[in-house]
């Protein structure tokens, strides 16, 4: 990748038609008229000291401003212990923030709701249940069952599930598992859905399928969505704005909107050049002024 | 803790193949069935399928013909005039012959007349050795240790008073166990799932739950106006303990990650109590509904014989007290088929609500 590095990453930028902003800067809707679905203001989180000293803790996250138009696909992508899987619990409600708030559709969130849907990196199905009936817990949850029984079968036969409908969880791979997994979130149609490095355990190639999957699907419902991902590739093919967060304290050190305009085919012509731009924001590959320092592990 | 399982767990769910991306269809039972399709019926097996009705041939010879007078050994006490032994024998030959000439029609009952075959013999066997050491030959002395012709023939003769003895302790048992089992299942939801319940509640259950249910039958006594009443008491005392205990871990033990994705979907506290925390404790409370049976039995024999007027524990002290050997070894054998009945159920019931579990954990 020699002499790659040496081209500056705004020409790439506006090359491939994506626009870096400062960090500093909370994200303006880029198209007028849209509508804000998640506004995150001052978003602050610092746990104690592990040991339980008394001392200063930890900042996981320092006031995150950001704000996600309705059916905006967002990723977050960033070192280890930045924080987002944190800010994505705050969202969710499942822990509750130190400081400032998160609205869905301006309602703030205080606790976890049908509005925001959750997907974790593990699939988390109950193993007692079988496919379909994980995929109604919410649903019967909420004592609405029967009357979302043709939704579920819907989604069951969406995410390709049909004839494991009635499989228990241990029989299914880790694909579909992730499926169902999916597919019991979407079953609310909530609003905002939440991604926590789903495919994290996949391999590539099932990875790669289920991106394009989850794409239809959202897509199909509107639905506004933030996917934590490790993996820079998927940011920039499924993504619509990716926000790099920097570690310790937790904050937003780069946003890259995409925008419709941007062809994110894994072969389209910039993939390559946006994908370097932000390992050299995470500093994984070296900037033209590192060039000199040549181990990558010191940013670990 | 049950050995019987895992010996029909591969006939009735064939573990997953793992090497193929662990896909394995939902519909097990297609698969073994094109499975067995595939592959030629097991063949009769013939020796196991004679071996019983061989055995309880000899049985039959050996308690009607008097061989140890034509051999010239033995002191030849008289063998009971009843006819229970032979009936049995002869029935456990009629019911074998029908069930391995069945199988020779229906190749599905091979391999539970494989199974089954060798232990039924030396079931029969040891009756057959049974009757030679104590009625034949008199190896063990004799009152205390009749022989099966004495011990059938009084649960035979006394059929209707077991019969009646054996339903008072199934009464006994299950509004013991029930007002126990249940009260021990609640309380244990409420200490696994609350931590104050748990705070205040577990110190009192450690502090009192070793002592021996049956060291409560004075103070049971003396809280109750009828034995009956104390015998009750006492029974569901000894399934509480283990109940509270197990249940309570298995609540406070349920993976939070299940809760998290249960309040993301939309479940309030109610629900994650009902369709989470009690589901996947549930492994767990039927271990302590194991240990809880387990414990009532030992408890309602104790109980029954401080007071009651019937039940198996009553009859076996009653027989003892007049000094009658072959009832106590009839009730022995009577209890031994009672509680093992129950147990069975038991882990019947658990492999069906369990289900889920197989192919997760090796039981």
């Amino acid at each position: 990748m020699g002499n790659q590095t040496t081209s500056n990453s705004a020409t790439r930028a506006a090359a491939t038609g994506a626009s870096p902003e400062g960090a500093a800067s909370p994200s303006a809707p880029r198209e007028s008229g849209a509508q804000a679905a998640l506004e995150i203001s001052g978003v602050g989180k610092t746990f104690p000291p592990s040991d339980g000293s008394p001392g200063p803790g930890t900042v996981a996250l320092d006031k995150i401003n950001l704000s996600i138009r309705a059916g905006e696909f967002v990723s977050f992508v960033g070192p280890s212990g930045c924080g987002k899987s944190t800010l994505l619990r705050i969202i969710s409600g499942l822990v509750p923030p130190d400081g400032g708030g998160v609205t869905v559709n301006g309602a703030p969130v205080a606790g976890p709701s049908t509005q925001v849907g959750f997907v974790f990196q593990d699939p988390n199905l109950f193993p007692w249940l079988t496919v379909r009936r994980n995929i109604s817990f919410g649903p019967r949850a909420q004592g609405r069952g029967a009357e979302m029984a043709a939704e579920v079968d819907d989604l069951v036969r969406r995410v390709g599930l049909a004839e494991f409908a009635d499989a228990l969880p241990h029989h299914l791979s880790g694909g579909m598992a992730q499926r169902a997994a999916l597919a019991r979130a979407l079953v609310n149609r909530p609003p905002v859905l939440l991604l926590d490095e789903p495919l994290g355990a996949l391999d590539a190639f099932t990875r790669m399928a289920m991106q394009d999957e989850i794409l239809a699907l959202v897509r199909q419902r509107g639905t506004t969505v933030i996917l934590v991902t490790h993996d820079i590739d998927e940011a920039i093919h499924m993504s619509d704005r990716i926000v790099i967060f920097s570690p310790r304290p937790g904050r937003v050190s780069q946003e890259i909107h995409l925008g419709g305009s941007f062809q994110r085919a894994r072969n389209a012509p910039g993939f390559v050049d946006l994908r370097l731009s932000i390992l050299e924001t995470l500093h994984f590959a070296p900037s033209e002024a590192e060039t000199g320092s040549t181990d990558p592990l010191r940013y670990i | 803790m049950s050995h019987e399982n895992t010996e029909s767990l591969p006939a009735t769910n064939p573990p997953p193949a793992h090497g193929t991306a662990g896909a394995t269809p939902p519909g097990a039972k297609n698969d073994a069935a094109a499975r067995q399709g595939a592959r030629p019926a097991p063949p009769y097996p013939v020796a196991q399928a004679l071996a019983p009705l061989a055995a309880s041939w000899i049985a039959l010879g050996a308690h009607f013909w008097e061989w140890t007078e034509w051999l010239g050994v033995g002191t030849a006490t008289p063998t009971g005039d009843s006819p229970a032994y032979a009936i049995l024998l002869g029935a456990v030959f009629a019911i074998w012959l029908a069930f391995a000439g069945g199988a020779w029609f229906a190749a599905g009952l091979r391999a539970k007349v494989r199974h089954n075959g060798p232990l039924l013999t030396a079931g029969i066997l040891t009756a057959v050795v049974w009757e030679t050491v104590t009625a034949r030959l008199g190896v063990l002395p004799m009152p205390y240790f009749p022989g099966p012709d004495r011990v059938f023939g009084v649960m035979l003769d006394e059929a209707p008073l077991l019969a009646e003895s054996a339903w008072a302790s199934l009464r006994l048992l299950a509004i013991g166990l029930g007002c126990g089992g249940v009260s021990g299942f609640l309380l244990g939801v409420w200490f696994g799932w609350s931590r104050r319940a748990a705070y205040w509640g577990m110190p009192v259950l450690k502090f009192l739950g070793p002592v021996p249910a049956t060291a409560w039958i004075p103070f049971a006594l003396m809280l109750f106006p009828t034995t009956q009443g104390a015998s009750v008491f006492i029974v569901a005392l000894a399934s509480l303990f283990p109940m509270v205990v197990l249940t309570a871990s298995g609540v406070a033990g349920t993976r939070h990650s299940h809760l998290e994705v249960a309040r993301t979907l939309g479940a309030k506290p109610g629900q994650l109590i009902l369709r989470v925390a009690i589901p996947s404790a549930l492994p767990s409370i039927f271990t302590g509904l194991f240990m809880a049976l387990s414990a009532s039995f030992i408890t309602l024999v104790v109980a029954e014989a401080i007071g009651a007027k019937a039940g198996l524990g009553w009859y076996i002290n009653w027989a003892q007290n007049f000094a009658e050997y072959h009832k106590i070894h009839a009730s022995l054998l009577l209890m031994a088929m009672f509680f093992s009945s129950l147990m069975a159920a038991l882990f019947l019931v658990r492999d069906r609500v369990l289900r889920w579990q197989q192919g997760l954990i090796k039981w």
